[in-house]
Order: C-alpha cells, then sequence, then structure tokens
C-alpha cells in the first residue's frame, strides 16, 4: 500500500506522558484529515549528527501513513507549530507495511539498535 | 622520443612524477540492493569521506543508478540528523 513515512524528532526533555500526548494530538489531526496511521514506531533516543534547536539528543519516532495527501499536510501544518518538535522529514513511500518491517527488522539487528537508554 | 601516452580511462596507468596512483577502487555491494534506506546510518557512513562528504563513484565502485539512490539516502539521513552534513572542521564537537 502506497504511503508515507513521517520521522519526527521531539525534544530529548520530554517524559514520557508528554510524548505520548503529543503522538496522540497529532494522531487525532491525521484522522481528523480523513488520513489513517497505519503503523508507528519508536526509534527512542539518538544523539543528533549536528545540535538541532540547541539539542544534543532528540527523541526518534516514526508515523506510516496511508496516502492521504490532505492529511499529511496537516500533520506538518501542525508539526511546525510544536515547539517540541525539533525537526521532522516525510517521504513517500511505495509500500508502507514493508517500510515498517524493514524499518522493525534495522532496528533489532542492524547499526539504528544503536539508541540510548532513556535518559 | 615521444612520451608514453597515459590512457586516460585507466588512473592506475596515469603517471604523477614517480608516483603510480592506485584508487581504492571496490565493487559496491550496494549495487546488489534494490533500495537503500535512508535510516541505516552506519550502511551509508561507508560511502562518506572523513569529512562527510559523498565518496565518487570511482572509488565507491557504484552503478550511477545506485550512486543516485545512494546520494537522495544520504542526504535524507542528513536532514533528519541522523548524518552530519559536514564534520571534523575546527572547533566542531565531535
Amino acid at each position: 500500500m502506497q504511503g508515507y513515512e513521517s520521522v519526527v524528532i521531539l525534544d530529548p526533555n520530554m517524559t514520557e506522558e508528554q510524548q505520548n500526548q503529543l503522538l496522540d494530538k497529532l494522531k487525532g489531526i491525521v484522522e481528523g484529515q480523513g488520513g489513517k496511521i497505519v503503523q508507528q514506531a519508536r526509534w527512542g533516543r539518538r544523539r543528533l549528527a549536528y545540535e538541532v534547536k540547541k539539542r544534543d539528543y532528540g527523541i526518534y519516532h516514526l508515523f506510516y501513513l496511508d496516502h492521504a495527501p490532505k492529511a499529511l499536510k496537516a500533520l506538518e501544518h501542525q508539526l511546525r507549530f510544536e515547539e517540541n518538535v525539533l525537526k521532522w522529514l516525510s517521504v513517500k513511500v511505495t509500500d508502507v507495511e514493508a517500510e515498517h518491517i524493514a524499518f522493525e527488522k534495522l532496528r533489532t539487528q542492524g547499526s539504528a539498535a544503536q539508541t540510548l537508554s532513556e535518559r | 622520443m615521444p612520451r608514453p601516452k597515459t590512457k586516460p580511462g585507466n588512473p592506475r596507468r596515469r603517471a604523477a612524477g614517480n608516483r603510480v596512483i592506485i584508487p581504492r577502487r571496490k565493487s559496491s555491494e550496494l549495487n546488489k540492493v534494490d533500495a537503500i534506506p535512508y535510516k541505516d546510518v552506519d550502511l551509508l557512513k561507508n560511502y562518506l569521506s572523513e569529512r562527510g562528504r559523498i565518496l565518487p563513484r570511482r572509488i565507491s565502485g557504484n552503478t550511477a543508478t545506485t550512486q543516485r539512490a545512494l546520494r537522495e539516502a544520504i542526504k535524507r539521513a542528513r536532514n533528519i540528523a541522523l548524518l552530519s552534513f559536514s564534520r571534523g572542521y575546527v572547533g566542531q564537537q565531535d
């Protein structure tokens, strides 16, 4: 299934609760515009390759959306206003499920496994 | 007697003074992969110089198609702070 993959980097100082709150909010925005979050994945706390908004670390989170351009636009619009979002990147993918599976594989076996423990 | 001509297509024959330049050429394993994941940082790092620049095809041994896909993957990774745009300049922390 064609769709989008969005990587969102959250502020490392957020609590678990704040993160979930924000993610739920974003999810609501996507669904409000007729989109659907097919999969979600937490990549975790990682060191940033360069400083972003004076932060050296970031909490990486992934959204896998179905092909709903309006929903993606709304999501990106909201991300601009979120102060706790350091950066994000959305890309089009030809197979959302396959991308998610590939990511899980990468996270558990590959180099992406090197996330730092919480705090 | 005329100087022996150097073959332009073969850098091994290119004479630079008395040195013979031997390029690091390898047939890239990426050529066999069908998609390059931009999230696989360790994979991408194999195709970057010490300063974080993308290695040219003549060194990496990528095909044109692969190199294009790699370029996109690296640029995406840079955008999302998985890779740096440049590193190793004076004053940089890591």
